[in-house]
């Protein structure tokens, strides 16, 4: 079958978008969970934010003058596709998709995907003419500037320490140390980008940012605000997914081999034993940094008022040396004596 | 305690099919103070506190900061004429259905400031109201109240001041309609003629938020909004 067809074939019967708007609503609770716990405030309910969407479908999406309803649509709409798009691009078990487009996941046109949604929320802030969405969209823009380099220098090094851009569910065999130093650099510089990437938009006022009045979604409402807050959710699955697949799975070759040896004793099956190992090796990654995310949102809403601080944190470099070191371990790993 | 009185109809401007959708189980409220001295907005905040997170989540009740998101506009404070077409664009910016409830004498009256010439009409009398908070301020509690009964207007569900109508009107056979008031929290309401107790849309109020519209226009001569088609 031809590329195109069989892609959209592969879209119609591919069960993949369930999955991944369960899969947004589960990882958003529990980084909402723990943000919640940090915070002494109440957890918030299981379904609150499946009704949250449901009601923001059911108003009426209204703009403000001089903003073209096509520049809405257009960042609403990218908002929504780049997040899934990326998640069916990852080579998850049972994935025809990237297979039917010939790919087995690739770490650069991921890396593209994930910018969607923080760009789109950055147009949308300066495409409305508000202060309030300009002053949010500049505030993100500047914290996208800081994450993007972060991020690239990331994923370089670990296609170069993996040699390869395609992302592998699991790799033939444990990472020489050289190698596991430098995903693991890896890793930690794509960890620092994930709260930019990932970052969900406060919209109640208990969840508002002190400083600012407004956000970029301010001035949208309705079905408009539900493709944002949805797509917004499916980045956090996407982002989650491939930092585990990318990065976090590869450092972890021998004990998902353990447990998957463990296993086989109780299924007496080897190749159902080794995808159960690799498929909770997964679940609990994804798990682990969607409530790692909302411990960074509880631990850093306690922190003081920007009257109180300089605009340029201490550790506001990390990120970008962490990349470097990642790329310089990289190098050495692979061409390195 | 302060009570909420006189629930109509929230603002419909044609969009009834939506007003019946019992998918609005969550609603968000924000608020707008016109003037006075903020005890109003203390106590609009208060509810921000944790002794009230609890019945908030409850009842699906989250205060955003933007109108654009909200379904219930709180307003309190005198409306002078300054701060009276900045709350028209406001209420302008709220997508439809949105109910409107007054906090607090001022609001409702004018109060302390009854009479001065900086006024304009109160809120109650200029805007399309749907539901009058008297006291000076209204605890949380009773502002938590208020929006409760907001939102049974929004759902288009039987009030409870609808319900304590009907109760005092199987009392009362002489009347048809009547004024009745309520023992639950104490809520007293005042039945306006011409409301069903269904929440369907009423035709009768004299000044909508549609009629305040052509004025904002008018007087800015800048504000409107576009509104997207099809998705009313």
């Amino acid at each position: 079958m031809n590329v195109i067809p069989g892609f959209i074939v592969a879209v119609l019967i591919y069960p993949g978008a369930l999955v991944a708007f369960i899969a947004a609503w589960a990882l958003g609770w529990v980084r909402g969970a723990t943000r919640s716990a940090l915070r002494g405030v109440q957890t918030p309910a299981p379904l609150g934010e499946l009704r949250g969407w449901r009601a923001m479908f059911d108003r009426e999406s209204v703009i403000s003058l001089g903003v073209h309803p096509i520049a809405v649509s257009l960042a609403t709409t990218l908002a929504l596709v780049c997040p899934l798009l990326a998640l069916f691009l990852l080579p998850v078990p049972g994935n025809p998709l990237a297979a039917s487009l010939g790919l087995t996941g690739d770490l650069a046109a991921e890396g593209a995907l994930l910018l969607g949604l923080p760009l789109a929320r950055v147009f949308l802030g300066w495409a409305i003419p508000s202060p309030f969405t300009r002053i949010a969209a500049d505030r993100s823009a500047r914290l996208l500037a800081g994450a993007i380099l972060p991020m690239v220098f990331a994923l370089t090094a670990a296609a170069e320490a993996l040699k390869t851009l395609g992302i592998a569910f699991l790799p033939a065999r444990q990472l020489a140390l050289s190698t596991a130093i430098a995903v693991a650099l890896a890793a930690v510089a794509f960890a620092c980008a994930l709260p930019v990437l990932a970052h969900i938009t406060p919209l109640h006022e208990g969840d508002a940012d002190p400083e600012t009045l407004g956000s970029e979604l301010s001035e949208i409402s309705g079905r408009d605000l539900a493709f944002f807050r949805v797509g917004e959710a499916l980045q956090l699955v996407a982002c989650a997914t491939l930092l585990t697949l990318a990065f976090l799975m590869p450092l972890a070759v021998g004990p998902i081999g353990n447990l998957a040896i463990s296993l086989t004793g109780l299924l007496k099956r080897a190749d159902l034993a080794a995808g159960i190992a690799q498929g909770l090796a997964l679940l609990i990654g994804v798990l682990v940094i969607a409530a790692g995310l909302g411990i960074w949102e509880g631990v850093n809403t306690q922190r003081r008022a920007s009257g109180e601080r300089p605009p340029l944190t201490w550790w506001f470099g990390i990120p970008l040396l962490l990349g470097m070191a990642a790329l310089v371990a990289a190098a050495i790993a692979t061409r390195g004596g | 305690m302060s009570q909420p009185s006189q629930p109509s109809q929230p603002s419909q401007q044609g969009r009834a099919a939506r007003t019946e959708s019992h998918s609005r189980s969550i609603v968000w409220f924000t608020h707008i103070d016109t003037s006075g001295c903020g005890a109003c907005t203390q106590s609009v905040f208060g509810l921000l506190a944790p002794h009230y997170a609890g019945r908030l989540r409850a009842e699906g009740i989250s205060m955003t900061r933007s109108p654009r998101h909200a379904d219930i506009i709180l307003i309190s404070g005198a409306l002078t004429r300054a701060a009276r077409i900045p709350a028209l664009r406001v209420l302008l910016a709220a997508p439809e259905p949105h109910a409107l409830v007054a906090i607090g004498d001022c609001a409702i009256n004018g109060c302390v400031f009854q009479g001065s010439p900086l006024l304009a009409q109160s809120v109650a009398e200029t805007l399309d109201v749907n539901i009058e908070l008297p006291g000076c301020p209204p605890t949380p509690e009773a502002i938590l109240a208020a929006i409760i009964e907001a939102k049974r207007l929004l759902l288009g569900e039987a009030s409870v001041a609808d319900e304590a109508t009907a109760n005092a009107a199987d009392e009362d056979t002489d009347e048809d309609t009547g004024e009745a008031e309520d023992s639950e929290e104490g809520v007293a309401a005042d039945e306006e003629d011409g409301e069903e107790e269904s929440g369907e849309p009423s035709d009768e109020d004299d000044e909508t938020p549609a009629d305040d519209e052509g004025d904002v226009a008018d007087e800015t001569g800048d504000e409107h909004d576009n509104e997207k088609g099809g998705q009313v």
